[in-house]
This record gives C-alpha cells, structure tokens and sequence, in this order.
C-alpha cells in the first residue's frame, strides 16, 4: 500500500502540473460529542475520480447551534486521507442549545475543489459511574437528553455500549439498555487485569444514533487485577544477557584450572632456562 | 648408555633430508600450493559476493565447512590425548612416534577453526566475539576450547621438541648461523643437568594428564554445538563421548597415514618399524570397537522409538535413494572394515593397516557429512520450498576449492616441519634404542618391544 | 497502515536522536541546523510510562530529552522491551484461507523481496486420515527461545515485552541461531539482499527490522515499530480474514483489528494451544485449530502461481 500512497502523489503531482482543473473530493465526517470533553471529529478525505485517500488537506472543523458558528480548530490529512481533532470545545454552542450542526470543511486550493461535511447532532450526557454494590462492581449509566423546550429529559431505551480501553482498540464488556428513567447498569468482571496501578478506564458510548450520533464518556476505576510489573531487568537464563550462575562458576574453575597448569609449564621452562647458559655444552651422563 | 653417540648418528643419517629440498619435494609443494591458492581465490570470491557462492541456503545453513571443522579439529585432539596417554603409560615405543602426534595437533588445530571462520558471515565483526561474548553459546564455549587447547597443543610439541633443539644447536652438522641461532634459543638452555631434567619431565608430565581431560571438554563441546539444539539426530545426549572417540578414531588413523607416508618418504624404517603399526592397529581396532558400539545405540534408539523425524531421517539415512551408499560405506568400510582387516593375524600387515586407516579417514569424513548435511534437510516443519537449492545441499566450487585448501595447508605445513625439525624425535629414540639394546644383551639376544 | 510512513521514519529517527541525546549529552543535537529539525505539526505517538499512548510534537520530544537526558534516558535502543507489555498473538486456523495477504503486507512493510517470507503460510496434514489446513507461521517469540540461548554475541535477544529481535549490526552471520531455532522461522542474506523501495526504507534499527543487511540473520519481528505507536502489526491488518489477534497478555486482550476479545476467554472457548509445546521453547504464539472452517482448504489453491501452487504437491 505504500506504493500506492507515493503513486498516488506522483499522480497527483502530475496531474496538478499537467491539468489546471482542481479535482473534487469527498469528505466522511463522523462526530463524537464527550460532553465537557468537548468533541472527536474525523474527516476522512478521498478525490472523487478513484476514492483513493488525498493527503495534506487543511481541513477546518466547525461547529453551529442556532445562529452562533465556532471556529472549533483545523487538522490536516494523512496518508490515510485522515485529519482529526481531539476534544474541540463546544461549549459555547451547548449554551445557545442543544442541537449542532458540525461541519468539516475543505476551503480549497490549486489541486483540489473547495468541499464541506457535515453531521447534526442532538445533545446527550451520559453520565458514567462505577460502583461497588454489595461487593458487585457495577456500572451505572444515567444518560439525559434534551427536548424541544429545552429541558432535561431521560433518555430512555437507549442502548449504550460499555467498554476498557486497551493498547490497540477498546474492549467490549457488555451493553446496557436503559429504563425509563435513563438509568442502566452491568455487572463489570472482577478478573479484568490492568496496569500495575489496578486503575481501568471504562468508557460508556452510545454509537450512530440517529438523533445523537456517536457520544462517549470514560470514568476511572480501581477495579483493575494488578498485573506485576514486568522486571525489565532480565533473570540469569540461559535465553538471557547474563549466565546462569552456575555456567559462570564452572567455566571460571575449568579455565583457571587449565591456565594456572599452563602457567605452571611456563614457570617450569623457566626454571630449566635459569639452570644454565647456552653455550654450555649437553651433559649426557645420567 | 651411550645416548650421545647414538643421537649424532640418528642426526647424521636425518640432516640431509632437513637440510636440503629434492625436486621431488619441490613439485610436491608446487602441487599442493597451486591448489591453496586455488583456494585462496575461492575464499575471495566467497568474501565478495557473500555465502551464496556456496550450496548452503536458509534450511542447510551448514555444509562441508562445518564437517571438515569437526575433521580436523578431531584429528588435532587426538595427537594430544594419544601421546599425552602414551607418554603417562611410559610405553617406550611410543618414542619415535611422538613428534608426528605432536605436530598433527599443531598443524590441525590451526587448519580446523579457519573453517569455522568460513562459516561466519560477516568476518569484519569477528572481534564481536570477544567484545560481547555470551557464555551461554556453545560458539564462546568452542572458541575458548580450541583457543585453550591450540596453547596446550603448542606446548606440547615444544616440550617434546627441546632436547632436539639443545641437540641441533650443538650438532657438528653445517648450517647457516642463524638456524643455528633459533635452535639455541629454542633449547631454552638446555643441557640435560639432572634438575633441568627433573623439571622438564614435571612440565611435560604436568601437560600430558591436562591434555587428556581437556581433548575431552573441547571435543565434547564441539559436539554440543549441535546436540543444544532441537534437532533429529543432533540432540542426542551421547553426542560428546560419541564425539570425542569419533575425533580420535579419526586421528589415530591419519597418525598411521603419517607414519606410513614418512616412513616411505624419509627411510625410516629404522625407527617407525612394523609393530608401531601393529600397536596403532591395536588401538584402531579398539577404538573402532568403541565407535561402532556408540553408532549402533544412537542409530538404535532413535530407529526403535521412531519419532516422527527421527524416523524420518533414519530412512532418509538408510534409503538407497538417498545417504544409503554413504550411510553403508560410512559405518561398513570405515568401522567393521579395519577391525576385520587388523584384527585377523593373517591379514594384519603395515599395507593392510595403512590401507585400513585411509578407508576409515575417509568414511568418517563422509561419517561427519551424514550427521550435518541429512539432519538439516530434515526440519520439523515441512520445507514446502520449490527451489532445490534450498531443498537439497550439495557444495559448490568454492566449498571444494577450500576443502581442498586445507588438505594442501595439512600437507605444506607438514612438509616445511619435517624440515626444521626431526619427524622422528632423536632423543628419545635414542633413549628407546639404548634402553632396547640393554634388554637385549640382558635377555641375550631376543628383541623385545616394550610395551609398559 | 500505510499513512505511518513518514510519521514511522520520523518516530524512528527521534527514536535514534534520542539514544544518541542520552549519550552523548544532547548539546550537539540541539545545536544542528535548522533544516534537519522536522517541521512542526509532525507529531509523533509514543508511549507514556505508564502505557497510554500520547501524541507528541517531534520538537518538543527532543527538548523533554534534553532536560530528562541524565535521569531518564529513555533510549529506544530496540534491546528495552515496551514497558509493562507482554505480546502474544493469536492465530485461528479456522478462518485461513491462504490468502498470502499477510505474507505481501509483511514484504512491503519490511522492504523485503517475493521470495524471502518472513512470514509462511504451509499446508498442514497432520496424518493420512487429517484433513489438511492452511498453517500461518510466524516468529513464535518464545518465552525459552533456542535461537537467544546459542547466540554467542548477543545479536538475537529476548526483551521484556516478550519479542525476540535481532540486532542485524551485532550480528556475525554464524547461523548457529537457524539451527537452532526448531521451527525454522529465520531467513539468512547468502548475498547482497534485494531492499524493494529503498527509498521508503526508514533507518536501521531492531525494531524495524529494515533495511536488511548482508550475511546477517533475519526473521519476522512482530512490527515494533508500529506497535510502540498503538498500531497493530501489518500482517494482522492485512489478513481480510481477521485470523491474526494481536495484544497484550497483560491487559488479557486481543484483536484482529475488527474484534476485541479476550485473550483468555478466546483461548478457554477455542481450544486454542501452541504449536509442538512438547519443544518446551513457550512460544508467545498460540493457534485455535481449524474447525468450523470458513473456507475448504481447495480455496487456498486459488490465486496461486503455479510456482506456489507446486510447493504443496507433497500434501495434496
């Protein structure tokens, strides 16, 4: 696939050169709003002609409520065609109301046409706990939303997905439904391991809702299995840097052995040297 | 005892064969020189465009280097463990055999690891061995041992060399002064007072009871190089005994090859007479004995419990079609041979040892091929390659070419010895030839061989 | 996997300015050029010492190194193992299809040509009467590897996070760890190794494994440098049949990119086992047997070149 980035660069270089006409894109935008967290969003870039992903696009993210719009930051794309922004704060907009509208937008240069995405959005809050009860250890959502007025409502039926963040992607514990209050629960595994603190980060998400689209929320437990920290500093093994003792041991003794009777032999030769000048003649009686 | 008498004549009758080079000497070298060279070319090439210029590829990663390694280090280890037991045991006809035991350990244990090095690929890192060893590696284990017993090989052959040196210094015979200047150097002062003796035999004593030991542990620790790992027909646990006689079965019939071809070369008759090969046979019969008891329970056990690969490789072994003619030439004409042709009286002469002998060099060299070569083109999991080079080893030009570059190094070496130092040790035999002539005025008239 | 490029070259490259800052003080570095200072937006992840990933502006990252170089010289060598980190793959025989994907994947990302595979796919007949099945060999990274323990000078390694990496500028080419490595996973350079798209090669370092040096010894490395970044190895994103599970066993947690599951669980619900445990080498590699298949094993035979193809005569 590496080939085909820098292709598609070199396709992209020529064509710039060659053809004066911007080539259009497409851009995916997909939102995920973390409440005071602010806001993911991820816009992915692909030319029209073949969908293969554009790199190095400026793609500006923005965000509209009511008549208020707010620059919420700029991100630009990777070989993947992926530009990202982590955690845009969208605070003002949640004080004119509850519904946005957020807009990826791409303004346009010499190689590529001016384009925009965008995604509306309701707001919800979930609110994410993890108790202990009754020795249990429990997650206990409480997700509200918004209705038309403005007030506060349970958001009832809803389905929420409970996860552990984990070095290459999240994983899946179970999945909660809430009542008509907007509450829910799950007993969380008591034999999930973590890092050496014992802390697990669960995160509660509702994903592609139609109203609410993606929205996620984390807290931090204690509920992590201590994992022992790995010693870094390798045993003596066989398969490490360092010898068995015991290997170390024998091979010194055998090689001391072996050299000091060396150096006995030498010592002797020595001796026979001392015992006389060179020119003496030999000395044949026994 | 008239030793010095005795040992001025022993020189007389050997300096002109030390002093000057025949044209037949000459050619001889030639030849042998054109085919190091020849090999030297092949170490270029090889240098150059890296190991694929030989057959070894990812599954034979090892070929003829690595068995012409165990070939001459085995024959290195054995002039040491041989003269050192000779020499403990006091045999007195062991005397004129011991500079060619000497030497061999010499010369082989120099010739041996240059093919170890052959295997290496990236010889500019070599120091690396030094500088990041890791003791767990039976690799540090091997080059500490052949380092280790090369010094003790060295010491060997010069113990039993100074009183020839303090004899050449002091011979009447011409030579330029310089040669006549290195030998007294190398006498070390030398001149047979009894402390000097006293000390030298302690010295030499000392050396002979460590070489035994030590030809043990450093053999073995060849053979560990292959049975530390998970291999059919390599992880085996006699793999250091079996090793270690395999080694001096080997050398003790190059000895024989060395005698037989000095004896012809050089006249002497004289002092390497019949029973010395009668002697050597009786060792050779015991440790082919001993060898043939060794390869019967390793091929055994593994074709009785027939384990997934080793069954597969003993049939690979035994298979016609496949090791079969090696596999039968290897164990028939190189263990069962020479105990038939030495053991049964009527047999037994120096032609029949030496011709056993050069059978049984050769079948373990192929020996040596049979337990590398087959058991790596047996890999635990199926090779599924269609590349034949890299199915099947078979050594290219270069891997000969270099082969043969240390047979021709054996040979030099060897040859450029016998010129500065008698091939026959002069004085001891001297001592031998004495001692002899006492028996047989004592015991009038019946010559009787020592053997204690 | 592939927009990692750059940011691969420039992790690796900070990943070397970094040892080299520890070392040798990190004045010099910070008194180069300017132009050889990477432009700024070009972040970088690494990880925290405590395992989150963070994303880090490459500029930053050499002053944090200067100001930490006495103290906490976090050299990435490629010999420190990923901190807190045991890696362990998984790999279900049921879903494999002999696709080779993996097997292009890992070529392009490791700069090596067709006919070197770090990574094999074989076809398995346990015996006459077992129905044969597509067997995808990795590096197994033993916990007791054989290869480590004959390494005379410390070129092929074990760290902490469980992988075994060669250093292929220690390495004398001896080829004692071929031998003795049981499942004949490593590859030797006979001659000048072919580098495709050298161009696109990052540095040399034991974690990326890459550019391939003469006469040297190399073998399938469980991408380090894409993992040190949270991402998985290529061949576990490449396989379009989600066989490879890749993570870490201290988190108990695997995935093959699309599912995350637990490692224990997949392993108690599976059956999964490791290949010739009786080896006693504890391989960090773990196979679920080929039951409930996908695909019949005929499928595996499609696609192929005749050359491919006439590699398995011996078990149809």
């Amino acid at each position: 696939m590496k080939t085909l980035a820098t292709l598609i660069l070199i396709t992209t270089a020529i064509f710039s050169a060659v053809a004066q006409d911007p080539m259009a894109i497409a851009i995916e935008l997909v939102a995920t709003q973390k409440g005071d967290q602010g806001i993911d969003m991820k816009a992915t870039v692909t030319d029209d002609e073949n969908s293969e992903p554009v790199k190095g696009l400026t793609i500006q993210f923005s965000g509209t409520a009511g008549e208020q719009t707010v620059a919420l930051g700029e991100a630009t794309t990777n070989e993947l065609g992926i530009a990202e922004l982590k955690g845009g704060n969208f605070d003002a907009l949640r004080k004119v109301a509850h519904a946005f509208t957020f807009t990826a937008t791409f303004a346009g240069n010499e190689n590529y046409e001016t384009n925009h995405a965008s995604v509306d959005l309701a707001e919800v809050a979930i609110e994410l706990k993890a108790e202990t009860i009754d020795s249990v250890n429990t997650v206990i959502v409480n997700v509200t939303s918004w209705n038309e007025k403005g007030e506060a409502v349970p958001f009832s039926e809803g389905e929420v997905k409970v996860y552990v963040p984990r070095m290459f992607s999240l994983l899946p514990i179970g999945d909660i439904t809430t009542d008509e209050d907007g509450y829910g629960e799950l007993k969380f595994p008591n034999d999930l391991p973590s890092s050496v603190s014992g802390e697990l980060t669960i995160v509660a998400r509702i994903e592609e809702h139609e109203t609410f689209g993606n929205a996620e929320t984390s807290v931090v437990s204690n509920w992590g299995v201590k994992v022992d920290a790995q010693a870094s500093k390798l045993p003596r093994a066989l398969w490490s840097p360092d010898a068995p003792l015991w290997m170390v041991v024998t091979f010194v003794v055998l090689m001391v052995g072996v050299w000091y009777h060396y150096g006995l032999i030498v010592y002797e030769l020595i001796k026979v040297h001392r015992l006389s000048k060179p020119t003496d003649p030999l000395d044949f009686s026994e | 005892m008239n030793i010095e008498k005795t040992s001025k004549s022993l020189l007389k009758e050997f300096w002109p064969q030390m002093s000057k080079w025949t044209t037949r000497e000459l050619i001889w070298l030639g030849f042998w020189g054109i085919i190091f060279l020849v090999g030297l070319y092949a170490l270029y090439v090889q240098i150059v465009e890296g190991h694929v210029v030989t057959g070894m590829r990812d599954h034979v990663i090892w070929g003829v280097y690595i068995v012409n390694f165990i070939f001459f280090i085995g024959i290195g280890y054995t002039g040491a463990i041989v003269g050192g037991l000779l020499h403990l045991f006091d045999a007195e006809w062991r005397k004129p055999l011991m500079r060619i035991a000497a030497l061999m350990t010499v010369i082989s244990v120099i010739i041996g690891p240059l093919y170890i090095l052959l295997c290496i690929g990236r010889l500019d890192r070599l120091y690396y061995l030094f500088i990041y060893p890791r003791l767990q590696s039976p690799i540090i284990w091997d080059v500490v041992a052949v380092m280790t017993f090369l010094v003790g090989g060295i010491l060997f052959l010069y113990l039993l060399a100074i009183r020839d040196f303090a004899i050449l210094s002091r011979s009447e015979e011409t030579m330029p002064a310089w040669r006549r200047k290195i030998y007294l150097f190398m006498s070390a002062g030398f001149i047979n007072t009894r402390m000097q003796r006293h000390d030298l035999k302690l010295a030499l004593n000392v050396l002979s009871l460590l070489l035994i030991p030590t030809v043990i542990i450093v053999s073995s620790v060849l053979s560990w190089i292959f049975g530390m790992t998970l291999r059919p027909g390599w992880h085996s646990t006699i793999f250091g005994p079996y090793f270690v006689l395999a080694a001096v079965y080997t050398g003790t019939g190059v000895l024989v090859l060395l005698m037989y071809a000095f004896r012809k070369l050089h006249n002497l008759g004289a002092y390497i007479q019949e029973r010395h090969f009668v002697y050597v046979g009786y060792m050779l019969i015991a440790m082919a004995a001993g060898y043939g008891y060794f390869t019967f329970s390793e091929y055994l056990t593994d074709w009785y419990t027939s384990e997934k690969w080793n069954a597969e490789l003993i049939h690979k072994l035994m298979d016609l079609n496949q090791y079969g003619w090696m596999f039968y030439f290897a164990n028939f004409a190189g263990i069962l041979l020479p105990i038939l042709l030495i053991g049964i009286p009527k047999f037994r002469s120096i032609n029949t040892i030496t011709f056993s002998a050069a059978l049984l060099v050769i079948a373990m060299w192929f020996k040596r091929y049979l337990i590398i070569v087959p058991t790596l083109e047996t890999p635990l999991l199926p090779m599924q390659d269609i590349r034949p080079e890299y199915v099947n080893y078979s050594a290219t030009w270069v891997e000969w070419a270099l082969t043969g570059a240390g047979i021709a190094m054996f040979m030099i070496l060897f040859k450029v010895a016998s010129k500065y130092i008698p091939i026959v040790p002069i004085w001891e035999t001297s001592e031998m030839i004495e001692k002899e002539k006492q028996t047989k005025a004592a015991t009038n008239g019946q010559p009787q061989p020592s053997l204690s | 996997m592939d927009n990692s490029n750059s940011k691969r070259r420039n992790f690796i490259r900070t990943g070397l300015a970094l040892g080299l800052a520890s070392v040798a003080g990190a004045t010099k570095l910070l008194g180069e050029p300017d132009e050889k200072k990477p432009a700024h937006n070009h972040t970088v992840k690494l990880l925290s010492p405590d395992g989150e990933i963070v994303e880090v502006d490459t500029a930053d990252l050499k002053v944090e190194t200067h100001e930490h170089a006495g103290t906490m010289a976090r050299t990435i060598t490629g010999r420190e193992g990923i901190e807190g980190r045991k890696f362990v793959m998984v790999i279900d025989l049921g879903k494999c299809r002999n696709a080779r994907k993996c097997i292009v994947a890992c070529n392009k990302m490791h700069h090596i040509p067709e006919e070197k595979e770090w990574l094999q796919v074989k076809l398995m007949k346990d015996n006459e009467n077992a129905a044969p099945y597509w067997f995808p060999k990795t590096c197994f990274h033993c916990d007791n590897p054989p290869c480590v323990k004959v390494c005379p000078v410390d070129a092929t390694f074990k760290r902490s996070d469980g992988l075994v990496l060669i250093d292929n500028e220690r390495c004398i080419g001896c080829k004692f760890c071929m031998a003795g490595c049981p499942y004949s996973t490593r590859v030797f350079n006979w001659g000048e190794p072919e580098i495709t798209e050298p161009a696109t090669c990052p540095p040399y370092s034991p974690e990326s494994s890459t550019p391939s040096k003469h006469s040297t010894v190399e073998k399938c490395d469980f991408c380090p440098d894409m993992v040190r970044q949270g991402k998985l190895p290529d061949c576990v994103t490449a396989c379009p049949n989600g066989v490879f599970y890749f993570g870490d066993e201290n988190e108990d947690t695997v995935t093959n990119g699309s599912e995350t599951v637990r490692f224990s669980q997949l392993i108690k619900d599976k059956a999964g086992y490791r290949f010739m445990e009786e080896l006693g080498t504890k391989p960090r590699v773990y196979y679920l047997p080929p039951s409930n298949r996908m695909f019949p094993v005929e499928r595996g035979f499609k696609n192929l070149t005749d050359d491919q193809k006439a590699r398995f005569k011996d078990v149809q």
